[in-house]
């Protein structure tokens, strides 16, 4: 099994400086990239590679970056944004790329900037990530010695700058278009669509925002070509993904696998399965905006393509286990909680809609539920999907419970029989 | 014109519009919050949520916000569909989770447009177990009150206050469902725009304080279309009376002047007209007179007359000041502006003979303006705020059509085009507010901003100018389609003139370049069409004892001339009479006064510095004893055939047949609807006509008849739209909140049914040459003078609106402002008061600094009496 992005990291060792990135021949797609290829090259090998968003939703970098204003007819200067504002819950793979292997995310946003013709880039750090932050400071004073940031780069005239900015903290500022308003000094509220941050992003300037993990990933398609990119993935989506699990799980961390790898490779191999006394139930496969999968799905690889013929969302591709001992309620209610905290208040059916789910939640768990709450909760989370929000904040928050009520009906109802919660002890 | 379908019926939709905007246009009904006609759509509240399909094949469709769907060719949606219905009830049951239930008690109750959509909605039972929200509520001054908990977080506050008319203190805070709309912390709104914040929210969150103290019901409301006194904008506004009381102001619609909105002086200037100060009877020498009295004494005075001095004033009708002028005769009749006005308001309406002066509307279209020596948003607040919206917005709007953004998306147009530079530069004598949106700023005096203005108008053919601002100034209005300069009467003679020559050499380089002067009062340029002298000069006439009897009228001559010329005056004449509606040191040095109805309570006609022609009607029945002026002026010696303000324009319009179209401002008295009804002025919902007096008798009271307008003073009469000129409020069966109004306009954004208010009376005529220029008192002036300029405020500077508790509150105190370093240099120094010299008067006055003030500049307030600026020199110290 090939390693790719984490091919250098040793966990525990800290991370990597830019002479040791070097050694391993790091920068040198970066000097490829620039001295031998054209902008146009690079986007092509990008969107013959099949890279896809790893950010959650899957849209093809190389489609994104095609559909960037062209240079020739447009306002200067142009912004490529790395997004690094990762609040998914449960996922924490860019966290684990960054603070070990720094300099590959600044590699591939040198690569990306270039090929996309920005003059200026942005690495957007989730606010509590202050170490990431240290690092990436570091890292990338390091790579501006190096003269591979800033003028006329590889004496080949090419201009840019790059920065780092710490979030303000807050879920929104990781949706695309929340980012650009935060970095803006705003709000970070969505943005109307169509029109895309392509043509009107940040400052109403070109900008290309991607995920850290597909920046990093970037590198290595210069290196090896789009063909060898392909060939990573097991099943039809191209690459690596880093992976993980949390839970009750004996070895939670992230790993890389390649891509189409399965629930049950990733927890029961990698994770080393569940720990003593507990079972699996099921799994949210990609963070808290996806729907849970229960044993029947445990061989269903995880990539983009083949969750969407099952109706799931892939999401992050870093998957929070449900044990038989914790409460399914209990836990539709927590990232509830988290999603109606974490709502920018923009549009009405988000601001109001997820109180109201997180608080009929919270009846349930108190004891408080009645009958006919059920029924209502599925009526009324309805009214969060697809275009009745103004942003997918909803969507994705509630896709748990979604799935939940159809998985653990038994349990909902327990709650509102017993009048209480059945996996705690003297409440109720 | 694409054609699109709603609820399976075809419609022609305009090109660039949105769905909601096709529904309202086409009068049908759906629910909205966060879309508004003047600020476009955002997509936030998610109530427009409507069915689309792709074609008439699809029968399953999706759910769209209509407010965010380009209407295209093609285009289907469904208002009715069951599951875009069943989501707008959802919508309004989530807003519902926190709104308190406190309609009986809300200010907004009743005419609320939550409400409104609530009931349309269809939205009954409260299915949510949980508490309500609670919020700590703040205080944002005398004008608007502040109910957090009724918001339901639609951003209109802030898209206005912010987006709209540039304020800064107003903002959003916090995030998820605790999204507070308010100040960082207590105190008074900023924004000389505040008060439409109550116009704008669409429930009770903002509303009007000072309706607040003398509450009533929107439904027991007596209104009139009325124009606002105030200033020389005329913007359109409703006035709203009930037990003779005047309780407030609306913004009335008019698509060529106000848009929706007003100023705070426009809008809370109305109180003077309950104040104490109000005259409501007859006096002579101080002891209260009956009106058959008094009228006999006036006409024997006049009588045994030699010569008679008829001040007229701006801030009277058009119709009184002609009765007045009928009465004394053109040899004796002054429009009431003191010298430095009257000259430079002469050479104005020449001008205005000449260049197109733009409407209000017309000034937003303008895609690069320059602002010369004068304070639109102190002077004539609307202008600041159009020009706000030419410069913040529309001029830039190129930079997102060009990414095929619509106009109406409000948040993508702001986002394209946040880093477009400002096409807007200013020259004032002092820092003016709009300089905070000017790409760059001159501060100087008249004479230096007349020097740049003639010198940009010659530089014109080279496009180039050896100073670097002016070049880059040129540059801006040379590259420009539609470029416009904006000044003022008050920057005077050479001012003015120099700012023609600069627009003249603009038109002949081909561009469309307008003039747009701002003129001191509400009817100035109506008062000086009729010609006539000075006040200055009038009051000469009396000193050289050339007449003895003087007739003023609704002026306070005090702001007009020096204490000196006054006295003089007032020691020369024999007899005076004052007509006034409120008390002032004029009426105080009267004989005999006469009580003069104030704006509200009588028709008129006022007309605009743009030279329009709008009339305002009688709103209620005064209190007391008052008349009209022109009434008064009638019984007094003019003429007895004049019953109606319209016959006294039929005489205008013969003795002046270039000014005939003053007739047609407005439907006249005879108008009667289909059912041939006059219109009524209460709605139909007022509390009964036999209810409303029944605190004092169960008699039904006779409508007071009303022969002059084609308004009745009841309930009963017409309550359907009528011509726009005549529309007395916007009321639509299931819109009782001001955001009916789209039920009025021919099109949203478009002219009220059949017209807008008015008729331009003044049509230039480019062919005209540029009027000569008359010897002004700036151009003698040396180096080493000192500028001693009035300077305006909005609160405190217009003398009616004085005279409204709110106003007063927010008026600066009444002193000089000079620079720190001047001060030195003069040896002024903390507790003395600063020493001008004048015309060989000497007058004190408190002074503050102001360190954005040029060295040669010191301002004393506006109204304060020195009507004119003049220069001196100060002694400087020596140290």
């Amino acid at each position: 099994m090939e390693k790719v992005l984490t091919k250098n990291i040793v966990p525990g060792n800290g991370a990597r400086g830019i002479d040791d990135y070097e050694k391993t021949g790091g920068y040198s797609a970066y000097r490829k990239a620039v001295c031998e290829l054209t902008p146009a090259d690079i986007v092509k090998l990008v969107t013959d590679s099949g890279l896809k968003g790893r950010g959650g939703a899957g849209f093809p970098t190389g489609a994104k970056w095609s559909l960037t204003m062209p240079i020739e007819k447009s306002a200067r200067p142009r912004y490529f944004v790395c997004n690094f504002d990762e609040m998914e819950p449960g996922t924490f793979k860019d966290r684990f790329l960054v603070e070990n292997d720094p300099h590959q995310l600044i590699e591939g946003l040198a690569i990306a900037s270039y090929a996309c013709r920005m003059d200026v880039a942005f690495l957007f750090i989730r606010g509590e990530y202050v170490q990431a932050a240290k690092i990436l400071a570091k890292a990338l004073e390091e790579a501006r010695n190096k003269g591979l940031i800033g003028k006329n780069v590889f004496g080949k005239g090419w201009d840019f700058e790059m920065h780092i900015h710490t979030s303000a903290g807050r879920y929104m500022c990781g949706e695309e278009t929340g980012l650009l308003n935060s970095l803006e000094g705003g709000r970070a509220n969505p943005r109307s669509k169509p029109h895309y941050p392509g043509t009107s992003g940040v400052w109403g300037k070109p900008t290309v925002v991607n995920n850290v993990e597909t920046l990093c990933c970037v590198p290595h398609i210069v290196e090896n070509g789009a063909e060898w990119f392909k060939s990573l993935g097991k099943a039809k989506d191209s690459g690596t993904k880093i992976y993980g699990a949390s839970g009750k799980v004996n070895k939670p961390g992230a790993f890389e696998l390649p891509m189409g790898s399965t629930l049950r490779e990733v927890i029961f191999e990698q994770a080393g399965g569940m720990q003593q006394g507990y079972s699996f139930r099921a799994a949210l496969p990609g963070g808290a905006s996806t729907q849970f999968m229960d044993e029947s799905l445990l061989d269903v690889p995880l990539e983009f393509e083949s969750m969407k013929e099952i109706k799931h969302f892939f999401g992050t591709g870093v998957a929070v286990v449900l044990d038989d001992k914790t409460c399914p309620v209990g836990m539709c209610h927590n990232l509830l909680a988290f999603f109606a905290r974490e709502s920018c208040g923009w549009c009405t059916p988000c601001r109001e809609g997820l109180p109201w789910l997180r608080n009929v939640l919270l009846r349930l768990e108190r004891g408080l539920g009645e009958p006919g709450d059920i029924d209502a909760l599925l009526v009324d989370q309805a009214r969060l999907l697809g275009p009745n929000t103004y942003c997918a904040l909803a969507l994705g928050a509630v896709q748990p419970l979604l799935s939940a009520i159809e998985l653990f009906r038994a349990d909902f109802e327990a709650h509102i029989d017993l009048k209480k919660c059945p996996y705690k002890q003297g409440i109720g | 014109m694409p054609t699109v379908y709603i609820n399976g019926v075809a419609y022609q939709a305009e090109d660039g519009k949105n769905m909601l905007q096709v529904v309202l246009d086409n009068k049908l009904d759906l629910e909205y919050f966060c879309w508004h006609p003047a600020m476009g759509s955002v997509g936030a509240c998610r109530q427009c949520a409507v069915k689309s399909f792709k074609d008439e094949n699809d029968t399953k469709g999706k759910i769209v916000m209509a407010c965010m769907t380009p209407a295209v060719e093609g285009t289907r949606i469904s208002l009715s569909d069951p599951e875009a219905m069943e989501f707008r009830r959802f919508v309004i049951e989530w807003l519902m989770i926190n709104h308190p239930h406190d309609c009986p008690v809300c200010d907004e109750g009743g005419e609320c447009h939550l409400q409104d959509m609530t009931v349309m909605t269809g939205h009954v039972y409260r299915r949510n177990k949980g508490e309500k929200r609670t919020y700590r509520n703040q205080d944002l001054g005398p004008f608007v009150t502040h109910e957090m908990n009724r918001c339901i977080q639609c951003y209109r506050c802030v898209r206005f206050y912010r987006d709209h008319a540039g304020g800064r203190d107003l903002d959003v805070f916090a995030s998820k469902d605790h999204v507070y709309f308010g100040r960082k912390e207590d105190g008074v709104l900023e924004s000389e725009f505040s008060g439409n914040l109550v116009e704008v929210c669409p429930t009770g969150v903002f509303t009007d304080k000072t309706l607040s103290r003398h509450y009533t019901r929107k439904w027991d409301l007596e209104t009139a279309p009325s124009i606002c006194p105030h200033c020389s904008l005329g913007c359109n506004t409703i006035p709203g009376e009930r037990y003779g009381k005047l309780r407030r102001i609306r913004s009335r619609y008019n698509s060529d002047v106000n848009g929706y909105f007003l100023c705070d002086r426009g809008r809370y200037g109305y109180e003077f007209a309950n104040s104490e100060q109000r005259i409501r009877h007859c006096t002579d020498k101080k002891a209260l007179q009956s009106w058959e009295a008094s009228v006999v004494r006036a006409k024997s005075i006049l009588q045994s007359a030699k010569g008679i001095i008829g001040i007229g004033s701006p801030r009277a009708s058009l119709e009184s000041n002609f009765a007045l002028k009928t009465l004394v005769g053109e040899e004796a009749f002054s429009p009431g502006l003191s010298a430095y006005e009257h000259a430079n308001s002469q050479l104005a309406l020449e001008l205005l003979n000449v260049f197109h002066a733009p409407s209000l509307a017309e000034v937003q279209e303008a895609d690069a303006i320059l602002v010369l020596g004068c304070d639109p948003t102190n002077e004539a607040p609307m202008l600041d705020y159009s020009i706000r919206q030419a410069i913040t917005i529309k001029s830039r709007l190129p930079a997102s059509r060009a990414l095929k953004i619509p106009d109406w998306d409000a948040r993508a147009v702001f986002t394209a085009l946040q880093e477009t530079e400002s096409r807007l530069f200013t020259i004032a004598p002092w820092q003016i507010k709009l300089e905070q949106i000017a790409k760059r700023f001159i501060r100087t005096d008249y004479a230096e901003t007349a020097r740049i203005a003639r010198q940009m108008a010659q530089d014109t053919s080279s496009g180039n100018s050896c100073d670097e601002i002016q070049s880059e100034i040129l540059r801006l209005l040379l590259g420009s389609d539609r470029p416009l300069i904006v000044t003022s009467i008050s920057a005077g003679s050479d001012v003015l003139h120099s700012a023609a020559e600069l627009v003249k050499a603009l038109n002949d380089k081909g561009k469309d370049c307008k003039l747009s002067i701002i003129f001191p009062e509400a009817n100035s340029v109506g008062a000086e069409l009729l010609g006539g002298m000075s006040v200055d000069d009038a009051l000469k006439l009396i000193i050289s004892k050339q007449a003895n009897t003087l007739i003023v009228m609704e002026n306070d001559l005090s702001r007009r001339v020096g204490k000196e010329l006054l006295e003089k005056a007032k020691s020369s004449v024999k007899h005076f009479i004052a007509l006034d509606c409120i008390e002032t040191s004029t009426t105080r040095m009267a004989d005999l006064v006469l009580p003069a109805k104030a704006w509200v309570e009588s028709d008129g006609t006022f007309v605009n510095n743009e030279g329009r022609a709008q009339r305002f009607y009688q709103v209620f029945v005064p209190l007391g004893e008052s008349k009209s002026s022109w009434e008064i002026i009638r019984e007094i010696g003019a003429k007895e055939s004049w019953s109606t303000f319209e016959d006294v324009l039929q005489d205008l319009a013969s003795e002046r047949p270039e000014m005939s179209q003053v007739l047609e401002a407005a439907p006249s008295a005879d108008w009667r609807s289909p059912a041939d009804q006059k219109i009524a002025r209460e709605p139909h919902r007022a509390t009964g006509r036999t209810a409303k007096n029944a605190d004092k008798s169960l008699y039904e009271p006779k409508p007071l008849n009303d022969p002059g307008t084609p308004f009745a003073f009841t309930m009963e009469g017409e309550q359907n739209p009528v011509p726009g000129p005549l529309e007395p409020r916007f009321w639509w069966p299931g819109w009782n909140s001001s955001q009916a109004v789209t039920k009025f306009q021919m099109e949203v954004n478009g002219p009220l049914f059949e017209s807008n208010t008015g008729k331009k009376l003044i049509q230039p005529l480019q062919k005209r040459g540029l009027p000569g220029q008359h010897q002004s008192a700036e151009s003698s002036v040396t180096s080493g003078d000192m500028w001693i300029l009035p300077r305006p405020h909005i609160f405190g500077s217009e003398e009616l609106s004085r005279l409204a508790p709110g106003i007063e509150q927010l008026s600066p105190p009444f002193d000089a402002q000079i620079n720190p370093l001047l001060a030195a240099r003069i040896g002024l120094t903390e507790g003395n008061k600063l020493k001008l010299y004048r015309e060989g008067e000497t007058i004190y006055l408190p002074w503050r600094f102001d360190e954005s003030l040029p060295l040669n500049i010191i301002t004393v307030p506006a109204g304060c009496g020195i009507a004119a600026p003049f220069t001196m020199k100060f002694e400087e110290k020596s140290e």
